[in-house]
C-alpha cells in the first residue's frame, strides 16, 4: 500500500525541522547547498522557482524534495510554497535559507536553539552580529540605509534587515504571509513580527559574499524599487 | 488647423477601437458608453476649444489649455495608479496558480523512488 511520505523528526525533542532552498537556476551551487543542509534538518524541500537549467535533477540526487513552479515568480513566492508544505507535513519549525551558498547550514542549530526554548517565535540571522566576509562597501551602505528604514516602518531595531536566513515555530509560519513575490518579502517578513507582535531574536550566523552570490543577489538600484514597493503597498 | 485633422483622426481611431473591442465581447456596454462619450468629448473640445476657456473661468484656471492639461495628467495618474493594482491583483493570482499547482504535484525525490 502507498503510504502518504511523511518525514519523522531526527531529534524527537525538537520536533520535525524542515529548510526550505528557493532555487532558480542554482544548478551550480545546489548539490552542496542541500548536501549540507541536510545534516542539520529532517528534510529539506527547494522549490524549483521556474528554472531553465539542471535544478530540479540536482536536487532530487542531493535527496531533496523538489517542488516546482512553472513559471518563475520570484524568491518570496517560492518561500511561501516551501513553507506551505513544509506545515502542510506536519513540520514544527521551518528554516528559510538561500541557494547561492551564502549562508552556512551549520548555524541552523543557532538558530534553532532559541525556539526550542519556547521564548521565542522567530530566529533572524545576522550577519553583523556573526561574520560576514567579503562584505562590499556598497553593499554594507545599503543594507546601513536599510536598517534605518526598517526601524521607521517597522519600529524593528535589528542590526540585519535583510537576512534571509531565519528559523520560525510551525504557529509563526502559520501566521506570516509571504505576499511580496520578490525580494521585498524579507521586509514585509519585519513588518508582520511587528504587527503580530512576534517574539523575535538575532543570532549571528556567517555570510559569505562571492562574486557569484553578489551577482545572483539583488542589485543596490532593485533595493530602491523595494522600498517603493513596500511604502505603496502599506499605504496605498 | 492641421493639428485639429490630426487629434481629430487620432479620436476616431480610438473611437473606432473601443467599437471594434464591444462587437468582439471583449468590452461591456457600460465600458463602451464610458470610453465613447471621452473621445467625443475630446473631439467637441478640438473643434470648440472656447468651451475650455469658459470651464477654466468657472474653475478659477487661467487658460482653457491649463485646464485640459491639468484635468488629463490628474485622469492620467488616477488610471495608472488602477492599472497598476490590477497588475498587482493579477500577479498575485498567477503566484496563487503557480502555487496551487506545485503543492497539488507530489514532490519529487528520487531517493523515495529508488526504495
Amino acid at each position: 500500500m502507498n503510504m502518504p511520505d511523511r518525514p519523522t523528526s531526527l531529534s524527537p525533542n525538537l520536533g520535525l525541522t524542515i529548510a526550505v532552498i528557493p532555487a532558480y537556476n542554482e544548478a551550480g551551487n545546489i548539490t552542496d547547498i542541500v548536501e549540507r543542509t541536510k545534516a542539520y534538518v529532517d528534510e529539506v524541500v527547494v522549490v524549483d522557482d521556474g528554472s531553465i537549467d539542471r535544478t530540479s535533477e540536482l536536487a532530487i540526487r542531493a535527496g531533496a524534495k523538489v517542488l516546482r513552479h512553472l513559471i518563475n515568480r520570484g524568491q518570496g513566492a517560492a518561500e511561501q510554497t516551501g513553507t506551505d508544505w513544509a506545515l502542510n507535513q506536519g513540520a514544527q519549525f521551518v528554516i528559510h535559507i538561500d541557494a547561492d551558498g551564502q549562508h552556512d547550514p551549520a548555524d541552523i542549530s543557532n538558530l534553532l536553539a532559541p525556539l526550542a526554548t519556547g521564548d521565542y517565535d522567530i530566529s533572524l540571522g545576522s550577519r553583523f552580529l556573526g561574520a560576514a566576509q567579503n562584505i562590499p562597501l556598497a553593499r554594507r551602505l545599503i543594507l546601513g540605509l536599510g536598517l534605518i528604514f526598517i526601524r521607521a516602518f517597522t519600529g524593528l531595531n535589528l542590526t540585519d534587515s535583510q537576512n534571509g536566513f531565519r528559523a520560525m515555530t510551525r504557529s509563526t509560519a502559520q501566521f506570516i504571509r509571504i505576499t511580496h513575490d520578490d525580494m521585498a518579502h524579507a521586509s514585509e517578513i519585519l513588518d508582520q513580527i511587528a504587527e503580530q507582535k512576534l517574539r523575535y531574536v538575532e543570532v549571528p550566523v556567517t555570510i559569505s559574499y562571492s562574486a557569484y552570490s553578489l551577482e545572483r543577489g539583488q542589485s543596490n538600484l532593485n533595493s530602491l524599487r523595494i522600498v517603493w514597493r513596500l511604502i505603496i503597498e502599506k499605504f496605498f | 488647423m492641421p493639428i485639429q485633422w490630426i487629434l481629430t483622426f487620432f479620436c476616431l481611431a480610438a473611437l473606432w477601437s473601443a467599437i471594434s473591442s464591444w462587437r468582439q465581447l471583449q468590452i461591456d456596454r457600460r465600458k463602451l458608453i464610458g470610453w465613447g462619450a471621452l473621445w467625443l468629448v475630446v473631439i467637441f473640445i478640438i473643434w470648440r476649444p472656447e468651451v475650455t476657456s469658459l470651464l477654466a473661468g468657472y474653475a478659477g484656471v487661467g487658460r482653457g489649455a491649463d485646464l485640459v492639461v491639468y484635468v488629463a495628467i490628474a485622469v492620467l495618474f488616477f488610471i495608472l495608479f488602477r492599472v497598476s493594482r490590477k497588475i498587482d491583483r493579477l500577479e498575485r493570482s498567477l503566484t496563487g496558480l503557480v502555487r496551487a499547482l506545485a503543492l497539488t504535484e507530489p514532490p519529487e525525490n528520487n531517493q523515495d523512488d529508488r526504495k
